[in-house]
């Protein structure tokens, strides 16, 4: 009992250290069914998240064929996939795994190992991340030289820094650190409009992999419901004609 | 075909058995809509065995693999995805359908005499239930299927003086782990599921025995035809076969529209932080059971004392079991009982859902005041009970029973 009590609070302790902020969520406009959308969220991914993260569950030749990198007969097109995602590994039946050891991650990251990514999205949801990705700025006090707004002392460095440029915070009140919001200072190899899309493209890319299924899911579901209305009403009609005489009291005599 | 019927019939009362229970079992033919929930939850249970079948063929029940073969299954299984969503919202149906049951037993006083023993056996089908659901929560493995498992099993080391010992004997551990995991494994797809079954041909034995009561609470054997049949009867098949099997179809096309289109229920079947890996340093922020456990977990923590916390929450499911006997009221149904029933019902309702809500939300003083007054009133309901019904004025029963 004791021990779950140290439990609890080091757990605790571990989330409280994150804070909370109440930071806007920005809407994220994605569509799972824009191959190419996701083939550019994956070659973000491979580039900029891989190194760190992993995707465990995600296999190299199923997201191949979901995200559509295949010939016009749906072979897997092994050459492409090759050369745009597979940095660190040689065989399409791999997983996503980044080539960073959980060891050296948490030498690098003061004890936080970076979550794998395959499930982000149904954790946190589309939106969230969206606005996670795009709420990092300038924070000389951190050892990775940035925060980010919406979690406040992250252990994430800001890895798509180089795309979006430096931001840096106007405060509501300099002494409690309230972020009213965050400006552009440096711009980066993007503008922002062109980022937030790359920003949505790698969103529309990690909750593809959050549920890979989930577009069949609904084709299929499409299918079962109507065939199910179809049988409500045959079901129907045939209780109407089984108690077509049932009244109060037809049985009275 | 009579032939083989008859062969059988010698060695087996086939055609007894189907008689009994199926063709000549008379149901009052005035069911309504709060009817259906009973054939459901059959066939929810059902549905829960077999998908339960077909993911106990690919989970991997360890501490070190449990997570990832759910994902397993999600990903890589052929159709995994549609039994392991079918099986999760399954089970969040299968309380929907049981707590609308139990009300209706409320509404149309179905565990009176003498039906006291089918009540008796249905909550012990819900108790065995609710522990059912929460040894299976712990399977995936997730963040808050780790931590539920830990507050719950942690809450019996509340009990003075054995308390801290029976809580390492359930976990196996001191804290939940792989060990706990392996039993939680082994009663959610053994133990329990056995004695279920059991329960539940129980409960349909008992009911055929008694016979069903019906939405004006009257007894249709009082009046039977020249061959001692009830006039207001029907037999079970074919006519509530047929009926069964349309509320079957409702109920199919409401249970596949969650399934394919939001398995997750917006994280009220499925929760988001469950779909982190269970990490025993981590605590999340939040921690709530699944929605219908949350009554009786804003009961618990309504109350400062965590002991008399579980003493509450324990006492809201066992005065449900004396329920028949805290009724003085001789009329059944809600049509025909007083003003001050109906009220006392409409509020009992009222604080079980509102605990409900409060119980998925964080506390703050607002809602743990919210959750007091509806734990009071939810046992209000009952313990004054006998005093609200022994003289009750109720309008007078019809004879024959009512199409409303």
């Amino acid at each position: 009992m004791r021990m779950a009590f140290l439990f609890l609070c080091i757990g605790a302790f571990a989330f409280e250290a994150l804070g909370k902020s109440d930071w806007p969520i920005d809407e994220a406009r994605i569509n799972l069914r824009d191959n190419s959308s996701l083939q550019r969220g994956a070659q973000l991914f491979v580039n900029y998240c891989q190194g760190c993260h992993s995707a465990k569950f995600v296999r190299f030749r199923s997201l191949a064929e979901d995200i559509g990198i295949v010939d016009s007969r749906g072979k897997v097109l092994s050459h492409l996939v090759k050369e745009n995602l597979m940095l660190y590994t040689n065989n399409i039946e791999d997983t996503l795994l980044s080539s960073l050891s959980a060891e050296d991650a948490k030498k690098m990251f003061a004890g936080v190992t970076p979550p794998d990514l395959s499930l982000i999205a149904r954790k946190y949801g589309a939106d969230w991340l969206y606005t996670y990705l795009r709420s990092f700025y300038k924070d000389e006090t951190k050892s990775s030289g940035a925060n980010n707004a919406l979690v406040p002392n992250v252990a994430m460095p800001n890895v798509l820094g180089e795309l979006q440029g430096v931001q840096i915070p106007v405060y509501k009140d300099v002494q409690k650190k309230q972020i009213e919001k965050l400006e552009l200072k440096e711009p980066g190899k993007l503008s922002t409009p062109e980022y937030d899309k790359q920003v949505a493209d790698l969103v529309n890319f990690l909750v593809y992999m959050g549920e890979p299924v989930q577009l069949t899911r609904r084709k299929v579901g499409v299918w079962v419901v109507i065939s199910l209305l179809g049988l409500v009403l045959w079901a129907y009609f045939l209780k109407r004609e089984y108690w077509k005489d049932i009244t109060a009291h037809t049985l009275e005599k | 075909m009579v032939k083989l019927l008859n062969w059988i019939n010698a060695r087996f009362p086939l055609t007894k058995l189907w008689n009994e229970h199926l063709a000549e079992y008379y149901a009052p033919k005035n069911f309504n809509i709060w009817y259906y929930f009973g054939s459901l939850a059959l066939f929810v249970l059902v549905s829960q065995i077999v998908t339960g079948i077909w993911l106990t063929m690919n989970y991997v029940p360890t501490e070190e693999e449990a997570f990832s073969s759910v994902e397993h299954i999600m990903r890589n299984v052929e159709w995994g995805w549609f039994i392991r969503y079918w099986h999760v919202v399954g089970a969040s149906l299968f309380f929907v359908v049981v707590y609308l049951h139990m009300f209706r037993s409320l509404l149309y006083g179905s565990y009176k005499t003498p039906r006291e023993l089918v009540w008796l056996i249905g909550m012990g089908i819900y108790v065995l239930l609710m522990a059912e659901a929460f040894f299976g929560y712990l399977l995936p493995w997730g963040q808050m299927s780790y931590w539920g498992a830990q507050v719950i099993t942690s809450l019996l080391g509340a009990i003075p003086g054995i308390g801290e010992d029976l809580v390492l004997w359930i976990r196996g551990d001191y804290n939940v782990s792989g060990v706990t995991l392996n039993r939680f494994f082994s009663l959610h797809v053994i133990a329990i599921p056995l004695v279920l079954l059991g329960a539940v041909v129980l409960h349909i034995m008992a009911l055929h025995s008694v016979g069903s009561n019906n939405p004006d609470g009257i007894e249709i054997k009082k009046h039977l035809d020249h061959s001692g049949k009830p006039l207001d009867g029907l037999p079970f098949h074919p006519y509530y076969t047929v009926k069964d099997w349309f509320g079957l179809m409702v109920f199919l096309t409401l249970f596949s529209l969650i399934v394919f289109f939001f398995p997750d229920f917006w994280g009220y079947f499925l929760e988001h932080v469950n779909f982190d890996p269970a990490n025993h340093l981590v605590t999340p922020e939040h921690i709530a059971p699944v929605w219908y456990f949350t009554p009786f977990y804003a009961m618990l923590r309504a109350v400062p004392d965590k002991f008399l916390g579980v003493l509450v929450m324990a006492g809201a499911i066992a005065i449900l079991f004396i329920l028949p006997w805290l009724d003085k009221c001789l009329v059944r149904s809600v049509r025909y009982r007083s003003p001050t029933f109906k009220w006392a019902l409409f509020a009992f309702a009222v604080s079980f859902i509102g605990l409900g809500v409060l119980g998925g939300l964080p506390a703050d003083p607002n809602r743990t005041l919210l959750a007091r007054i509806f734990t009071v009133n939810y046992f209000f309901f009952f313990l004054s009970m006998p005093f609200y019904t022994r003289k009750e004025k109720t309008k007078p029963i019809p004879e024959r029973v009512t199409f409303k």
